[in-house]
């Protein structure tokens, strides 16, 4: 049965509760903090701490009714008793509601116990007469159970549907089409290619491994081979050559590497041009005739913003978002979320419904871009030289993006910026002349490299250099590793691991921010391994930020940026903007969302 | 008017040759764009620099983080009343009176406010049992991380800024300090120069220790002062080089600070920064 039932507004006032059972910790301020606040209104269903949730939200009154249970409920139940509770809610109110502000606590016990009684009544009635139906035998259950047996998981036996056991939250999350989207929104989107996977890990591995992947796993290298991959040994140092690469990476010299880095919170300079900004109608004339007063309304604001009005326009963005490079799904998501927040609302006076919804979308995106945690790295790195910590970021991502590229201009930054004493380790041990390329960035930089050369464990070297680094007085520790494909599983786990070992203080993953590139289904999957192939399954260690590269050569279409924050939930702590060391650019928000709606 | 509107559709009927109720529709159409129109314009010009200089809004802006009690402060302020909360999704704003004689007697005889700034007036001023105040508009925003960028955009509706801070709540002081860069860095603060009262509330979690009670809002507020200092370094100019940076002195905008509870309504130092702004 259900734990627990909540109504409060958006406003933040808590106007009824009750306690069934009484709830450990507190899954109702988790859910509005971790789901609601963050743009995810288009889901009602969350699984938080041992919790089920499920929810709905009343637009025309900004009011949420929270049901919070555990093991399995039939979700038309919940449904019901959600659509029961609102109705009964809005009737026990009435007009005095108003603005939401008047009525602060609503005495509402016993029509809430009406509601249950009535919702468990249906319930039973349901039951009798499907006749006793099990888990089983309904026909999501049966879904469910071909799925489990597509992916060779045990089928689930059919007496479970009865009881509610903490085992059964599983299928429950199944069962509800609501739950997978949770799940898929955060870090899941790759959860089909996933699920193929999952069904047999071995042989879905085994043919792709070619002769390279050899090398790799058992960490055996054979010694011609290393020679072979060494070849800074046959490369003596030219300082011509560095010169000349000196020039290319830190440029002539008049670029002002702090007017870019520290392009600060000012979003509000473009402000005017924003708010001065009013839709323009468009096609609407058509309309006008045959709904006269609902056009009217519309043109002067004042008109209840129904589902059949919103879609055509949110269809509208949705295509835009997507000719920016935003992922369908992700467009889809917001459009969504933007959907169920403004369904029965009340457009503002001489707002059109075009501008009320560009509006909603703009704050949704603006909201999910501003990070919910500091980014601040250089304070961070500072904060970690006061306490007497070796700071260490590692840098991950797949072949070709600029992992050390854009290493060296981070270092650059820490460098000059904090003053900081920074370290370079070189843990991609497998491309050859990784090594070297960092080499030519240490020597530019002149920031010392620590380099075991080719073939050994990256997780062990990295370990050695924050060794080294704490008994050589070095503030930071930035880590290179190796470029690895997303799907590709030994070496995710061999990352895994590096990240287990070290505890590294920032895990960031570079991806390109480039059109047509699959660097959501890479973060995805690099997002996912990490917290799967954890060490300790209880505290999971994913991502913990980005770095978009070659942020400059994609025009209006930073879509990336908004699809990455959204399926990871984690900020965007850098953009990479050019070659050169100095092009390294805190993301801005406003600017992001600016471009995007155009 | 409806003179007008009838001799309109009358001429528009004859000229386009339509049914008179369509005509009639029609020229309501046409009345209606033409005050949008007009509106509109006069919306883009109001807004494109005519208005000489720019001056602060007329609100007086809740901030602050998750839990510090804004939503509470924005009650008792209204009604006076104890209210239940959750975490707040988006901005409750309400104009309101507000009476600084509400509070208990007791209360008032309390000097609640840290004399953090010597010679600042509203530290002595105890407010008359009978003042009145507004109404004004009072605006609670919410304090989630993702609420931070629109937050901000709401510095410019704000005559002042009250910010609450949990006194017990020290590991959210990093983000307080965070914020107040955010704020002390911002286009409008540095031109507007909007005060800020920094509230330390929940003080009757540790009213008990009447003494160290003070030293800790003091702590507080040194403890953010600390953390900005550690953000000068990596995020450029605040203050005086060579100086610790000290809230009162070193902000772009006037800045006081003082003890509150929400919840044994004690709340005049509120009374008093808002009867000093709004006078
Ligand atoms: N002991 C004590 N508790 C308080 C006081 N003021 C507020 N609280 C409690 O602190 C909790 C948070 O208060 P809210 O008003 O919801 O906090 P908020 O600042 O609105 O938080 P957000 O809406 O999340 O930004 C509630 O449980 C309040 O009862 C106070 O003066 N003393
Ligand atoms: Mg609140």
């Amino acid at each position: 049965m259900i734990d627990a039932f909540y109504i409060f507004t958006k406003g933040g006032l808590l106007l009824w509760s009750t306690q069934l059972v009484k709830v450990k910790g507190n899954p109702l301020d988790r859910l509005i903090k971790e789901v609601l606040l963050e743009e995810r209104v288009g889901e009602t269903f969350a699984n938080i701490d041992a919790y089920n949730l499920k929810w709905k939200l009343l637009n025309e009154m900004d009011i949420f009714f929270v049901v919070v249970y555990q093991g399995i409920l039939q979700m038309a139940y919940l449904e019901g008793l959600l659509a029961m509770v609102a109705k009964e809610f809005v009737q026990h109110v009435g007009n005095s509601f108003g603005n939401g502000l008047t009525i602060k606590h609503v005495d509402f016990d016993q029509d809430f116990l009406r509601c249950r009684q009535r919702a468990d009544k249906d319930l039973k009635e349901a039951r009798r007469q499907g006749g006793m139906r099990s888990f089983a035998d309904t026909k999501k259950g049966a879904e469910v159970q071909k799925t489990r047996e597509e992916k060779g998981l045990p089928a689930t036996s059919s007496k479970k549907g009865k009881s509610g056991g903490a085992d059964d939250k599983d299928e429950d999350d199944e069962d509800d089409a609501d739950a997978s989207k949770v799940a898929e929104a955060r870090g899941k989107l790759g959860a089909k290619s996933k699920a193929k996977k999952e069904a047999d890990p071995a042989t879905a591995e085994k043919p792709k491994k070619g002769k390279e992947a050899r090398h790799w796993d058992g960490g055996k290298v054979s010694k011609s081979l290393m020679q072979e991959l060494d070849f800074s040994k046959n490369k003596p140092d030219d300082d011509a050559d560095l010169a000349a690469k000196q020039a290319e990476f830190l440029g002539s010299g008049d670029e002002n590497f702090d007017a870019e880095v520290e392009s600060l919170s000012s979003g509000s300079e473009d402000e005017a041009k924003d708010t001065g900004e009013q839709e323009q109608e468009q096609g609407r004339v058509g309309g006008l005739f045959k709904s006269l007063t609902r056009g009217v309304k519309n043109l002067t604001g004042g008109a209840v913003l129904g589902e059949e009005d919103l879609e055509p326009i949110l269809k509208k963005f949705k295509t835009e978002l997507m000719t920016r490079n935003v992922a369908a799904e992700v467009a889809d998501k917001l459009s969504d979320s933007v959907r169920r927040s403004l369904v029965g609302k009340t457009t503002g006076r001489f707002t059109t419904m075009a501008s009320t919804v560009k509006q909603a979308l703009k704050e949704s995106m603006e909201t999910l871009l501003t990070p919910k945690k500091s980014i601040d790295v250089l304070r961070a790195a500072l904060a970690a030289k006061n306490a007497g910590r070796v700071y260490t970021i590692v840098f991950l991502g797949v072949n070709g993006v600029g992992k050390s590229t854009n290493l060296a201009k981070v270092a650059y930054y820490l460098k000059h910026k904090g003053g900081l004493n920074v370290l370079i380790c070189a843990c991609d041990t497998f491309r050859a002349g990784a090594v070297e390329q960092l080499k030519t960035h240490s020597r530019c930089l002149d920031v010392p490299l620590f380099e075991r050369g080719y073939g050994k464990d990256p997780a062990d070297i990295a370990k050695n250099a924050i060794a080294h680094a704490k008994s050589n007085g070095h503030d930071v520790v930035l880590v290179d590793t190796a470029g690895r494909m997303q799907d590709n599983e030994p070496l995710m786990r061999a990352l895994a691991k590096l990240v287990a070992i070290n505890t590294p203080d920032l895990v960031l993953f570079v991806g390109e921010a480039l059109v047509g590139n699959d660097a959501i289904d890479q973060v995805t999957k690099f997002n996912r391994s990490l917290v799967d192939l954890s060490a300790d399954p209880r505290n999971p260690r994913g991502i913990d930020g980005m770095l978009l590269t070659k942020y400059d050569t994609v025009d209006d279409k930073v879509g990336a940026a908004l699809s990455m924050v959204y399926v990871t939930g984690q900020p965007v702590v850098f953009v990479g903007t050019g070659q050169k060391y100095t092009h390294l650019r805190k993301m801005q928000a406003k600017e992001v969302v600016r471009t995007l709606l155009g | 008017m409806m003179e007008y509107v009838r001799k309109a559709s009358g001429a528009i009927e004859a000229s386009l040759g339509v049914g008179s109720s369509t005509a009639l529709v029609l020229t309501f159409l046409v009345i209606l764009i033409s005050i949008y129109a007009t509106l509109h314009i006069f919306q883009v010009v109001s807004g494109s620099g005519i208005r000489p200089r720019r001056s602060r809004g007329n609100a007086a802006l809740l901030l602050g983080p998750c839990g510090s009690g804004k939503t509470a402060v924005f009650f008792r302020l209204r009604d006076g009343e104890e209210v239940q909360t959750v975490s707040s999704l988006s901005p409750a704003r309400d104009s309101f009176e507000i009476k600084a004689g509400e509070a208990p007697l007791l209360a008032l005889a309390r000097a609640f406010l840290l004399p953090v700034v010597p010679g600042c007036s509203s530290c002595i001023m105890l407010p008359q049992a009978d003042q009145k105040l507004g109404p004004l508009e009072v605006v609670d925003f919410p304090g989630h991380l993702r609420m931070r960028g629109k937050a901000n955009d709401m510095v410019k509706e704000a005559r002042c800024i009250i910010y609450l801070v949990d006194a017990e709540d020290k590991p959210k002081l990093k983000d307080v300090a965070e914020h107040f860069y955010e704020l002390f860095t911002h286009p409008d603060v540095l031109e507007l120069h909007t005060p800020i009262m920094v509230a330390c509330n929940k003080s009757d979690l540790t009213s008990a220790r009447t003494e160290k009670f003070i030293v800790r809002g003091l702590d507080r507020v040194e403890e953010i002062e600390r953390e900005i200092e550690q953000m000068r370094v990596s995020r450029g100019y605040l203050g005086v080089d060579g100086e610790k940076f000290k809230l009162t002195e070193h902000a772009p905008c006037p800045i006081q600070t003082c003890r509150i509870s929400a919840k044994k309504n004690q709340l005049e130092p509120l009374y008093n920064f808002l009867l000093e702004q709004f006078a």
